[in-house]
């Protein structure tokens, strides 16, 4: 098992394409750049592509990572190089990694991403109380939508950080730190919600700006988190 | 240039749609270019970008260092709103710009029940609707398989292109260079462009009826306007054009796979089917070429699916060679091969069991008809006992899902005839029953399904009235009452919406102004079960004082002056009126791969054999 993490951009209009969409766009790039991607064995061969957390139509990243694995070794900068020759615009590798055999996938890895919420607003002074009302706050409960339906769940313990980053005169910019993992995530958009409750309004434009995992109970970056081999 | 800014995008269904910019899309500096065309298709995008047709003739045009083809949607209603609200015209997706500053607007004419689409789209370009309003507006150009009756678009289009556009696109585009230098009227292009062979421009003639309202005859406005409009063909498939590289759209269409055309034009002369007649003759694409165009299409795409298109793929003289070559030579690299559609033989079971060696999800048959007389009668050369063994090996080949396809209300159809869609049905559960435990696998499920026939032009049954909505509802009440077993569902097609196809496919100039009346009370996607509205469309007929029946439920006299008579699709007029005859007295005309049934297409071949022996 040769195994890959790639780190990849998705900005500009590519971000209107859905995560299948996305997960079959990169599968033909490495088609058409001729890499030996590994398929599962059996009657109907899958390639081993897998994102670490699926991302909603219309947010940009830039930090999306994939787990890959290649029938021989190939050199991390020709992955990168080829793979990127291949690609529709907007979508990029930043970093191919070698990673050990024996090392969590990078969904298994990943605990939290950092987001970049942009919404219009009425008055920056209620956004600025409200930001400092959820940090302070121990429970907020949200109704939170799921495959086995709607249940009520404190959102509060899935925000790790949350804070004001940028006003204009036309909008602002929060940063949040939020809970993205195969137990559970919190989606921005209800984040957005919560600004909404005291006067941002507007559709808001959100960006995935990084996703870390745990380490000795500090959240570190997965491109840092994987040793290389 | 139309800007969308993230608020539109991300407030629509699919954004995805709208901004273009997929792998292979072609980019040209737009000011280095003489010709903008602009390539639409009315229907939504993931409809539009699985039409080989649209890959062929963009990636054609932007051969040409003197053109930029760019490609146009239908947006969908919620995208349609926000651009109506915002004032927003409908623009092409390579540059975005919009449609009313091309040269060209070309549209695809595939199904009867885009044509408010097309209308739609033009009002949201800001185009006239109607030819005789533009002046500095693009040319309006309609091709493809329902041009070939063009009169109910006729006062929307500027020209027609009949038959295959490869050669005679480029002729005319030739011509409106010439043209454009000349600073000469627009009106003076269209009498140009329709002295090219394939070209109909419809402002060239007036039509005057008969007091019962069928045509009289159709004059041209001028004596050396030319009568008869013949299709065009492209003669050697080998020679002619096809696209080495195709768009590969990022978000999910129909058909997401490479297509590979391996033949135009189909033998087997069933006479209910358009395709069959207006496609022909045949000519096939040599295997060597396609292995090596499926080649360059690999790599170029990416895709990992190969499709061999074509009417009646088994047809194709090489097939097994073929599908065999293609098998062996991306096996390593996981690419697949899939036929479109099948004929019932067990060749046909036998060789796509070669290529499914992965999952048997459902196989579909269809035979058409439900007795052997009516099967006879519209000329499939297909009997009850080729279906059985047919799905008997299917069965044993470890298949347990089966799709019968058939139509109601074809000509001389009793209701013995209906009473046999569900015997079948229950010979074929049998013959299930009939395999081996063993041997078959587990949880049978028969569909059956019915679509109302709908009589097209150049065709045999092109004088065939449509059955009455009431007698098809009749007809598929009484099958539902005959199919009781577990073991086969029945599903049917929309009455109304065949109704209304019959209507347009067999119409003539005097419906433009039902179709624009209809949509202004807001039909659109009419093919799309949400979007339909029949009562909007007898509202618009019976405001135009139009009576649909007459086109769709009447019979026709063999004399009677057709609208698309001037039209010659090679197949003559005669051989359609003696298939008709046969078919009254269920005698079958056998596959022209067999000898000569004299339809009259070698004319087209000026001397040539129709089949590439």
């Amino acid at each position: 098992m040769n195994r890959y993490v790639l780190k990849l951009k998705k900005i500009g209009d590519i971000k209107y394409i859905s995560h299948l969409d996305t997960m079959r766009t990169l599968h033909r790039a490495i088609r058409r750049a001729e890499l030996p991607i590994t398929y599962s064995k059996g009657f109907n061969p899958h390639p081993s592509i897998s994102f670490a957390a699926p991302l909603s139509v219309g947010v940009e990243s830039l930090a999306e990572y994939v787990d890959i694995e290649f029938d021989k070794i190939i050199d991390t900068n020709e992955i990168k190089n080829k793979i990127n020759d291949n690609m529709p615009s907007g979508l990029e590798i930043i970093e191919a990694i070698h990673i050990k055999e024996k090392m969590p996938t990078s969904m298994a890895a990943v605990k939290v991403a950092k987001y970049e919420i942009k919404l219009k607003y009425d008055d920056i002074k209620n956004i600025e109380a409200k930001i400092k009302d959820i940090i302070n706050s121990k429970e907020i409960i949200r109704t939170k939508k799921s495959k086995s339906g709607e249940k009520l769940v404190n959102i509060r313990e899935m925000i790790y950080d949350l804070k004001l980053k940028e006003v204009a005169d036309e909008y602002f910019i929060v940063e949040c730190t939020i809970k993205t993992s195969n137990s559970g995530s919190l989606s921005p958009e209800i984040l957005a919600d919560l600004l909404k409750e005291v006067g941002a309004f507007g559709q808001p434009v959100v960006r995935r700006i990084e996703m870390y995992a745990e380490k000795d109970s500090e959240f570190i970056p997965l491109d840092k988190y994987y040793k290389r081999v | 240039m139309v800007i969308l800014n993230e608020e539109i995008l991300n407030s629509v269904q699919k954004p995805a749609r709208y901004v273009g910019n997929e792998v292979n899309c072609v980019k040209k500096d737009k000011n280095s270019v003489k010709i903008r065309f602009a390539f639409c298709f009315p229907d939504v995008y993931e409809v539009g970008m699985s039409h080989l047709g649209l890959k062929i003739i963009y990636h054609m045009l932007n051969e040409r260092e003197d053109c930029y083809c760019e490609r146009a949607f239908a947006p969908w209603s919620d995208m349609e709103n926000i651009m109506r609200e915002k004032n927003i015209p409908l623009y092409a997706l390579e540059t975005k710009d919009p449609l009313s500053e091309f040269d060209f607007v070309g549209f695809t004419l595939q199904y009867e029940m885009s044509y408010t689409n097309v209308i739609n789209m033009l009002d949201l370009a800001g185009i006239p609707l109607l030819s005789e309003q533009r002046n500095n507006h693009p040319f309006v150009v309609f091709g493809g398989p329902c041009a070939y009756n063009p009169e109910p678009l006729a006062d929307i289009a500027d020209f027609f292109i009949l038959g295959e556009a490869e050669e005679v696109l480029n002729e005319v585009l030739d011509l409106y260079l010439v043209w454009k230098e000349s600073k000469a009227s627009r009106k003076e292009f269209l009498e140009k462009v329709s002295e090219i062979e394939g070209v109909y421009v419809p402002s060239l003639y007036y039509i005057e009826y008969n007091d019962d309202g069928t045509i009289k005859q159709m004059v041209p406005k001028k004596s050396n306007y030319k009568t008869k409009i013949t299709k065009r063909i492209v003669r050697d498939l080998d020679k002619s054009y096809y696209p080495e590289k195709m768009i590969v759209p990022v978000t999910e269409v129909v058909h997401d796979r490479i297509m590979l055309e391996t033949f135009r034009g189909c033998t087997r002369g069933c006479r209910f089917c358009q395709a069959g007649m207006i496609y022909r003759p045949i000519r096939e694409r040599s295997t060597s070429k396609l292995v090596d165009l499926a080649d360059r299409l690999v790599k170029s795409t990416g895709y990992d699916e190969i499709s061999l298109t074509s009417l009646s793929i088994c047809d194709y003289s090489d097939i097994e060679n073929l599908v065999k070559t293609l098998i062996e030579k991306y096996r390593e690299s996981n690419v697949g091969i899939s036929l479109p559609s099948l004929r019932i033989d067990s060749f046909s079971v036998n060789l796509i069991n070669e290529i499914q060696k992965v999952r048997k999800t459902g196989l579909t048959f269809a035979p058409e008809a439900g007795t052997q007389k009516m099967r006879d009668v519209i000329n499939k050369g297909v009997t009850e006992e080729d279906l059985i063994k047919s799905v008997r090996s299917a069965f044993e080949l470890g298949w347990n899902n089966i799709k019968l396809y058939f139509m109601i209300g074809l000509p001389f159809e009793t209701n013995e005839d209906i009473e046999g869609i569900a015997e079948l049905a229950y010979k074929v559960v049998d013959e299930y029953f009939n395999v081996p435990k063993e041997k078959r696998q587990k949880g049978l499920n028969v569909t059956v399904s019915t679509s109302s026939f709908v009589p097209k032009p150049f065709t045999p049954f092109q004088w065939f009235g449509q059955n009455t909505m009431e007698q098809l509802y009749e007809k598929q009440r009484l099958l539902k009452e005959k199919i009781k077993s577990k073991f086969i569902t029945y599903n049917w097609h929309e009455t109304p919406i065949s109704f209304l196809e019959a209507v347009f496919a067999r119409g003539d100039r005097r419906l433009t102004k039902v179709l624009i009346r209809a949509w202004e009370l807001g039909c659109k996607f009419d093919g799309w079960q949400e979007h339909f509205k029949f009562n909007k469309w007898m509202q618009a007929f019976e405001e135009c004082n139009i009576d649909p029946h007459f086109y769709a439920t009447r019979h026709r006299d063999l004399d009677e002056v057709l609208p698309w008579d001037f039209i010659d699709v090679g197949v003559s007029k005669s051989y359609l009126i003696n298939e008709y005859k046969k078919a009254e007295k269920a005698i079958l005309t056998h596959d022209c791969r067999l000898g000569c049934t004299g339809c009259g297409i070698t004319k087209l071949l000026k001397g040539g054999k129709c089949f590439n022996e």
